[in-house]
């Protein structure tokens, strides 16, 4: 017998070994939160999710409104600004493959992907907080609409491309013009690859605090001030409230990462189903 | 001679032109910002912002030095903005976690492909899926509230009572809060990434090689090792990218890293990161004169080492060709 066949043994369990050490963080942060943040939410019941955070000494650690309410407002216009813009890049680097503009919107698309979104944070300070002098809800949305982009844009071009050339062509010999043949049949038959692209950079900019620490900046004696006033966002209260000292602030903070992560487990669950059905 | 384009076909192409420069402006626009906020302190300070360890925002603003001479001590009084330990900070952090972060990848990839049934197959995968998305603070209060404290009780505090000759284990940890946990931390963030990258060129290798080797009588360990051989440069790529994403993560590693003025080889002690640096620092930057153009000076050196290593790792998955 040759030692060949003990090393592939030992090859064998050690890789499943690592292999199963890699996946066991997930497992034990998902129980780790629900154990922190679920009696939390469960103690203050639907005022966890309708009150604004308490004073530091008061009985109560008060709720997580604020967060909630900027999550929504500046994921939803982040998403309104990012995806239009960024479906319509796509479209254009479907049609015109061979164009310049093609290549360093490809590029550009994925350098923004890895850039640290804390920068796109700074950049939106400079060019919006800076001249107003103040912080606002829209900054925040802006700068995680430009986090959203590039994801967007690239699961769009991956969608838009893959839809079968037949299609296209069929169309145009009906005697339909371009814009017609993009948004009736090109688009139509990407839907759900879009759809789930969309539901990625959603999932994205929901969980993003770097780049809402200076321009959203954070508020929490009112619900939702308007656009041009700062404003919460879950991710930022969880990240600046964990590093007090104050109990009931502690405490809101691991609701808050309790219920980010629902929320982040729902949409991964939606995006799963829309790629599962992606079929021509 | 070709024929004329359409108005309707014209019209088409600018209004999606117009969406895609605006990309490309965007990415331009952030390497502006950057550069045009750091000139200041770069004017000042020069290229000794970058090779000097002191820290000391003060009122009374930088002394002016000869910007092209890069110093190690920064002139005396007044303040003063030296980024090295920050540098020093993200590149010891993100070298933990690509080492970890790589040893993870090889063996989830090999698991995956080689050694899972099926059914268990599509699970790893979507549990590395689950992963790569999710929200970085939560990652982060985890670090902070378990992952620090047990590495410090359970790693750290004996590997420096046995091995503390040792350099890089010589400091004594005093809470969970270190370079290291962040390096441990960030490698479990960028194991999902990586092994996207790994497992795409893995599985584009031609079946027909794979069948070859297999009729050679190779044992998996045999096999494995040849198919990775094959791969090297995607493996490079996915050590590259995996660097520029630890580098940049700010949330979750502001929480654990200890927000420390520090540098040094040892591992246990708290440190900052460009990015914690600009974090933490930020708001009470807008105070001190040239405090907040140097926070800007650390975001352009974040930039461009994100963009650099970027280029090289899209270039180098692009190699793997079969």
């Amino acid at each position: 017998m040759d030692d060949r066949f003990l090393v592939d043994r030992v090859f064998t369990v050690i890789v499943v070994v690592i292999a199963i050490i890699a996946i066991l963080p997930i497992f034990h942060i998902i129980a780790y939160i629900t154990w922190r943040g679920l009696p939390i939410v469960i103690d203050n019941g639907l005022s966890f999710f309708t009150d604004v955070p308490a004073a530091v000494v008061a009985e109560k650690p008060g709720g997580i409104a604020p967060a909630l309410a900027g999550t929504a407002f500046m994921t939803i216009t982040a998403t309104l600004i990012a995806v239009p813009l960024a479906t319509l890049a796509a479209i254009f680097s479907v049609e015109y493959p061979n164009h310049v503009l093609t290549k360093a919107v490809r590029v550009t698309s994925r350098s923004l992907l890895e850039v640290a979104t804390i920068l796109i944070g700074m950049l939106i300070f400079v060019l919006l907080v800076l001249p107003t002098g103040r912080f606002t809800a829209l900054a925040g949305s802006l700068a995680l609409a430009i986090v959203m982009i590039p994801y967007v844009y690239t699961y769009a071009e991956l969608a838009l491309i893959s839809v079968p050339k037949t299609y296209i062509e069929a169309a145009y010999a009906l005697g339909m013009k371009r814009a017609q043949v993009i948004f009736y049949v090109t688009v139509r038959v990407a839907r759900r690859g879009l759809a789930r692209g969309i539901a990625i950079a959603v999932t994205k900019a929901m969980g993003e605090t770097a780049p809402l620490l200076f321009t959203a900046f954070g508020a929490r004696s009112v619900i939702f001030g308007g656009p041009f006033e700062p404003a919460d966002a879950l991710p930022l209260m969880v990240f600046q409230f964990i590093q007090t000292g104050y109990d009931n602030w502690r405490a809101l903070a691991w609701g808050g990462a309790f219920t980010l992560l629902v929320l982040y487990l729902l949409l991964f669950i939606i995006a799963r189903i829309l790629v599962k059905e992606v079929r021509y | 001679m070709t024929p004329r384009r359409p108005l309707h076909d014209i019209i088409v192409f600018y209004s999606l032109a117009l969406p895609a420069s605006l990309i490309i402006l965007i990415l331009l626009l952030l390497l502006l910002s950057q550069l045009g906020v750091a000139i200041p302190v770069l004017g000042v300070q020069g290229i000794s912002t970058y090779t000097t360890t002191v820290w000391r925002p003060s009122y009374e603003p930088p002394q002016q030095t000869i910007i092209w001479l890069p110093m190690l001590e920064p002139p005396e009084r007044g303040a003063w903005y030296g980024l090295l330990p920050a540098i020093w900070g993200t590149l010891v952090s993100a070298i933990t976690a690509i080492i970890l972060g790589l040893t993870f990848t090889i063996a989830l990839v090999v698991f995956i492909e080689e050694i899972a049934p099926r059914r268990v197959r599509e699970v790893f995968s979507t549990i590395v899926d689950l992963m790569a998305g999710l929200p970085t603070v939560l990652y982060g209060v985890w670090g902070l509230a378990f992952l620090g404290p047990l590495l410090h009780r359970y790693f750290m505090d004996p590997v420096h009572s046995y091995l503390g000759i040792i350099p890089l284990f010589s400091c004594e940890p005093l809470s969970g809060a270190t370079v290291f946990t962040a390096g441990v931390l960030l490698s479990i963030m960028i194991t999902p990434f990586m092994v996207a990258l790994v497992q795409e060129s893995y599985r584009s290798i031609p079946f027909t090689l794979k069948e070859a080797a297999w009729s050679l009588g190779m044992t998996r360990f045999e096999y494995v090792r040849l198919n990775l051989s094959m791969i090297l440069p995607s493996i490079a790529s996915a050590i590259l990218l995996g660097f520029g994403r630890a580098s940049s993560e700010t949330a979750a590693v502001t929480l654990v890293v200890g927000n420390a003025v520090n540098i040094g080889f040892c591992i246990f002690t708290p440190a900052y990161t460009i990015s914690s640096l600009i974090a933490n620092q930020f708001t009470e930057s807008q105070d001190f004169p040239y405090m907040l153009n140097a926070l800007f000076a650390g975001g352009l050196i974040l930039l461009v080492i994100g963009l650099v290593v970027n280029s090289i790792g899209i270039i180098l998955l692009r190699r793997v060709r079969f």
